[in-house]
């Protein structure tokens, strides 16, 4: 590493330095105040960028992946759970009968109330 | 929150409009074959649960979902409706004698098939497809 290389001086010699150097006289108050005005009007003013952890590109691209694995549950979703039919809930047969088959059919996705040997002439039962 | 107001807009908008309820009357008969071409949408159905050569359209009709108490007629048969549509009570009558009563929580466009009533040629079913 290298060092400064360092210059000793004695006191007379630095009183003489330091009564020889002209001190800079600060800018009149009129001056300076009118040199900031006219910087502030420049445009564009320097500002600091804001820190983010994402860029946009990269933003754009989480909100992108978080769409594609929205949709790729919802599919998988679909997939997994079974499909829901109509249901009969209740039935009450009014009129003589020999029996009642409630079927479902998972391949058509329907649901059948039959009603075996109904007689229509008579009043019935309930089923 | 914007996510939630929409699916809250969604779901209000979809309980306060509804759906309709489409119901056929059809004669099912070994005299015959193939099925009718209004019946295209739910052949499938009716193949898959019943094993009649013969599916024949003989009347239809529709009511609006949730239903108030309807009333429709389907040749003879008359078809009475009354709630929301996972919780439809439906009512056949014959004339003015009560067959059968159901209660049936119905998903659209999946069919239910209520049928068993004697007619000359075969059997009638009426097909009910909530959309």
């Amino acid at each position: 590493m290298k060092h400064a290389k360092q210059k000793t001086v004695d006191g007379a010699d630095l009183r003489r330095r330091l009564r020889a150097d002209t001190v800079s006289v600060p800018m009149a108050s009129h001056e300076f105040w009118g040199d900031f005005r006219a910087r502030t009007q420049f445009h564009p003013q320097y500002t600091q960028e804001p820190r983010t952890v994402f860029n946009t590109a990269l933003r754009w691209g989480a909100a992108a992946a978080c769409c594609l694995l929205l949709v790729a549950g919802a599919g998988v979703w679909n997939f997994l759970t079974p499909k829901a039919l109509s249901r009969i809930k209740s039935f009450d047969v009014t009129v003589p009968h020999d029996a009642v088959m409630v079927l479902r059919d998972d391949d058509s996705n329907s649901t059948l109330l039959w009603i075996v040997g109904m007689d229509e002439a008579e009043n019935g039962e309930h089923g | 929150m914007r996510v939630i107001v929409l699916v809250a807009i969604f779901m209000t908008a979809g309980a306060v409009f509804g759906g309709s309820l489409s119901m056929r009357l059809v004669e099912v008969s070994n005299a015959g074959r193939g099925v009718d071409s209004s019946l295209k949408d739910v052949a499938s159905a009716l193949q898959g649960q019943l094993s009649f050569n013969s599916y024949r359209l003989v009347s239809s009709g529709s009511t609006a979902l949730p239903a108030g108490n309807t009333k429709t007629s389907l040749s003879g048969y008359s078809v009475a409706c009354d709630g929301p549509q996972n919780a439809l009570t439906i009512t056949i009558l014959h004339g003015r004698k009560k067959l059968v009563s159901t209660t049936v929580n119905l998903r659209n466009g999946h069919p239910v098939l209520l049928g068993g009533f004697p007619s000359s040629g075969g059997k009638l079913i009426i097909v009910f497809v909530a959309y």
